[in-house]
């Protein structure tokens, strides 16, 4: 707003940007395609082999079967994907909206695992229908979430990161309870393009000509939508009706990708980004650009792993690479970035239906004294070979060496997940801001994952020393990105996502592996405490004690950054200075917590919106409650974990997003009571 | 306390302020006074907001240099020199579940900065700032609830408890009617008066300018067109020079000031 006199004075040629982006991914997509074809057929042979394939010879019908349908596949699903992340992003307004965001993948692969292993006839009769139908019941379950706010841009995306967590916290469970089987699944979540026919492309051509029609017809509107609510709506634009439309083309466009080759993440987030990074200014240039870009990045990165893994094409998955090239390439570009395109609904991290609670500190007072309880529950009780027991007096006593170590671990790394989620939340004004979003777990897991591969089975210390080397590894890149425009929220989120995404996926290609090694890692990944002993517990109650005493110095900065830079600026606040302060105590406290349950909690981005939602606002009250909440959550997950899927010992990471998620979802979805605006 | 009033508050030269393509202030000299009322006139886009900014150190001038009390506003720590100018951009942010009285002692960071004690003193300059605001029987309820005129009052109720000695206003009466415009205007002027404060103001309605300032400058296309008293401002030839619409200037039936309208 600042500069809309700045705007409006400098005039736009024709973005010569994005065809020179899309034309250097096309070229150097054509030269490895080129390559493997030519490895495959000769050049001379190509005619014949794509008009009339001689089906005796098994280079011509792999060249006529495979190969050609997996690179339109490519082409195709690119550029679907990529106009399904330009609308998200441009009806949700915020840049970090894409497919995944809305839970729609993970809505999939939860159907897909759910049908293989509880009606196989459904799989044996349409997969894409099965997929289809969990993620249209993913996106249902975010619109009637987010339906009493009038699928407000920020609910919308804050409930369907929530339906996605839940979901993906589902399939995960069920893999691990049944092993093997399902790992085949992870292969298919990774977005395999590899195809056996045309039937694929068919299937999709006509479904990305459809809705790129729509997108054209809706257009108009969705200009209007960029603006503000009620400036659309001042417009005469029928802001349901509109939104919904739009949704409605975004998820079935994903949807028909998904359903086909599986969950290819990034492209989404990066093509339009890309597009807009490259100069497409007006929403038409971003949608008539990205998918075009999308299109020729998933040709490239089908490419890449193609030649990366020649012998084994089928099973690493595009999926994975497309965030392994474009990750890395959005880090590139981020510091180029001058004006992030694409309005946000910036400095308010508000989803529109908190109350205020009257007596915050009673809340506080509540919440300190269940915790103490939750602890004496939590170790009183288990299961055992006949069912619950309490175990008092000596049994007690000789039990307390097995559940305190790792009850006490859980609950100091919830207690620092719920901090620093809470730090970044209001350091970012974005709600779906957390450590996991900030890829410094991922890091974590990635330095952890490296040296499992190396290694094998790992000592405790060389899990810690590999853990946190990559955390900090992720956080100096970070610091690095994020310094030139000194630590902007914004750039810092994406520069997150962007790291998250990268780490992911190369997480995606070991898992994908499918050695037994994997399986370990899955284990960890998923946050298990089981294997925590007294020192782990000791240490990780030093640092968190240390830590989160830290915290409440900030109390103050917390109140004024979220309102936004010229306020924090025009009172004095040292902007860089601050920022510093907040993201390496908020890193330190994500990678202490990551050690310890593991990257894929997502405690950090829950209990800083239940404290929220509960009326605990005022950043002080904000940070206690949250961090009572998230240890109550982790505490809670740890003691159910050990004892609801007896003798099985589920991870507790898992467990704290199947509690988390759904409470939050009532919260959202119940009728606010006292709001204040 | 040293104070900068009496002397020059501001002292700019060669000021300008460019974006790729444009000059949005072509290079300004100029020296503002403290004590008294500066009111920023001009038609829409000619430099009125980039010069507060600049003033406020909200942005960086792309030459010339800006003093602010004999010393480069970028050699200001930032408490300090928010403990001396306060600012009030044209768009505030959303308030995002405060109250009145919330927001308004956010202005004592300056003050009592990152971990100082908030004392009695802070506590009485809130209490100060929210009764002369008239937004005593507001300070309980959320600022997202206000309406725009309470909302823009709250946030000049903060500027208040920031206690400096320098006003800076971008539009501060764009959302109030005509009572609040005259109650809000009045209140800067009376500080002013009371505690010497140097107010710079921008503003549209140039009768309102003329007839609460002390001394207008009046921008076009990012230079400096005219500068004086509303007196010497408020003269025909000199209004349509500025706006460029022809117009015409008659005195007010009841005080006799001059009053510019549009023929």
């Amino acid at each position: 707003m600042a500069d809309i006199a700045t705007r409006r004075s400098i005039s736009f040629p024709a973005p010569r940007g994005p065809a020179l982006l899309a034309l250097a991914l096309g070229s150097a997509a054509a030269i490895l395609s080129l390559w493997h074809l030519s490895a495959l057929l000769p050049a001379h042979r190509w005619a014949e082999a794509l008009l009339a394939p001689d089906l005796t010879d098994m280079t011509q019908v792999l060249f006529h079967y495979s190969a050609l349908p997996r690179l339109t596949m490519a082409l195709l699903c690119g550029a679907a994907l990529a106009l399904s992340g330009a609308l998200l992003q441009r009806v949700l307004r915020n840049p970090i909206a894409e497919p995944t965001t809305l839970g729609i993948s993970a809505g999939a692969q939860l159907a897909l695992g759910t049908a293989t292993l509880y009606a196989p006839a459904a799989m044996e009769f349409s997969r894409e229908a099965v997929a289809l139908a969990g993620a249209a019941a993913a996106m249902l379950l975010v619109m009637a979430l987010s339906w009493r706010q009038g699928l407000r841009p920020v609910s919308v995306v804050l409930s369907g990161l929530i339906v996605g967590l839940t979901c993906a916290a589902l399939s995960a469970t069920l893999i691990l309870l049944n092993g093997e089987y399902l790992m085949s699944l992870f292969i298919w979540g990774g977005g395999s393009l590899s195809q056996q026919g045309w039937s694929d492309v068919l299937a999709l051509l006509p479904r990305l000509a459809l809705a790129g029609v729509a997108a054209v017809l809706l257009m108009r509107p969705l200009i209007l939508l960029g603006l503000d609510d009620s400036a659309a709506r001042g417009l005469g634009v029928a802001l349901h009706a509109t939104r919904f439309g739009v949704l409605l083309v975004a998820v079935w466009l994903a949807a028909s990708v998904v359903s086909l080759v599986g969950i290819i993440g990034f492209v989404g987030l990066a093509a339009p980004t890309f597009a807009r990074l490259a100069g497409a200014r007006s929403p038409r240039q971003v949608m008539g650009w990205a998918p075009v870009i999308g299109a020729t990045l998933l040709w490239l990165a089908d490419g890449v792993t193609q030649t990366v893994a020649a012998t084994q094409a089928d099973l690493i998955p595009t999926g994975a690479m497309t965030a392994m090239l474009g990750g890395p390439l959005l880090l590139w570009m981020l510091p180029r970035l001058h004006a992030l395109a694409g309005p946000t609904d910036a400095g308010t991290a508000s989803t529109g239906i908190e109350r205020d609670a009257r007596h915050p500190w009673r809340l506080v007072a509540v919440l300190a004294v269940a915790l103490p309880l939750l602890c004496w529950a939590a170790l009183t009780f288990g299961t055992g070979p006949s069912g619950w027991t309490a175990a008092t007096g000596d049994l007690f006593t000789q039990l307390l060496p097995w559940r305190a170590p790792r009850l006490a671990a859980g609950l100091c790394a919830g207690a620092m997940l719920a901090t620093a989620g809470t730090i970044l939340q209001r350091l970012t004004g974005n709600p779906m801001a957390s450590p996991e979003v900030l890829g410094i777990s991922s890091g974590a897991g990635l330095g952890f994952a490296a040296l499992v591969l190396a290694v094998g089975t790992p000592s405790r210390m060389e899990q810690l020393a590999a853990s946190t080397l990559g955390a900090a590894a992720a956080l100096a890149v970070m610091l690095l990105l994020a310094r030139r425009s000194s630590f902007a929220p914004e750039r810092l989120l994406l520069a997150g996502v962007a790291l998250a995404a990268f780490c992911g996926s190369v997480l995606g290609v070991i898992m994908a592996s499918g050695n037994t090694r994997a399986f370990q890692l899955l284990g960890w990944i998923s946050g298990s405490t089981y294997t925590l002993e007294t020192s782990d517990a000791v240490l990780a109650a030093a640092v968190a004690t240390v830590l989160i005493l830290i915290v409440p110095v900030t109390a103050r900065w917390l109140e004024i950054l979220p309102l936004g830079e010229t306020t924090a600026r025009s009172l004095g606040v040292p902007l860089g200075s601050s920022r510093l302060s907040l993201v390496v105590l908020a890193s330190l406290l994500t990678a202490a917590a990551t050690l310890v349950v593991g990257p894929l909690s997502f405690v950090g981005l829950m209990a800083p919106h239940l404290a929220r939602l509960i009326g605990l606002r005022r950043p002080l009250t904000h940070l206690v409650g949250a961090t009572l909440l998230g240890a109550f959550l982790m505490g809670l997950s740890d003691w159910l974990s050990r004892t609801l899927a007896f003798p099985y010992q589920l991870p507790v990471g898992l467990f704290a997003t199947l509690i988390g998620g759904p409470y939050l979802m009532w919260l959202l979805a119940r009728p606010s009571g006292s709001k204040g605006g | 306390m040293t104070t900068v009033a009496g002397h020059a508050l501001y002292h700019l030269k060669g000021v300008g302020f460019s974006v790729p393509g444009r000059d949005l202030l072509q290079p300004l000299d100029l020296t503002l006074d403290g004590r008294s009322i500066h009111g920023l006139i001009g038609p829409n886009g000619s430099g009125k907001s980039t010069l507060i900014k600049l003033l406020a150190g909200q942005k960086k001038p792309s030459r010339g240099k800006i003093s602010f009390g004999g010393k480069p506003v970028a050699d200001w720590a930032g408490k300090a020199f928010a403990r001396k100018v306060a600012y009030l951009p044209q768009f505030t942010p959303a308030a995002d579940g405060m109250t009145v009285r919330e927001l308004v002692a956010l202005g004592r960071f300056p003050w009592h900065g990152t971990l100082g004690r908030v004392t009695a003193a802070d506590h009485a300059a809130v209490d100060e700032a929210i009764t002369r605001t008239g937004m005593a029987p507001l300070a309980g309820r959320l600022v997202d609830s206000l309406s725009g005129g309470e909302r823009q009052r709250a946030w000049l109720a903060m500027m208040l408890a920031q206690q400096t000695e320098c006003l800076l206003l971008d539009e501060p009466t764009s959302a109030l009617d005509v009572a609040h415009q005259v109650e809000v205007l009045a209140l800067v002027r009376q500080l002013s008066r009371e505690r010497g404060l140097g107010v710079v103001i921008v503003l549209h309605d140039v009768n309102m300018a003329a007839r609460y300032c002390d001394e207008l400058l009046a921008l076009g296309e990012g230079r400096l067109v005219a500068r004086g008293t509303p007196a010497e401002i408020m003269r025909p030839e000199m209004l349509d020079r500025i706006y460029g619409v022809p117009m015409g200037v008659m005195p007010h039936p009841v005080t006799g000031e001059p009053i510019g309208y549009v023929r």
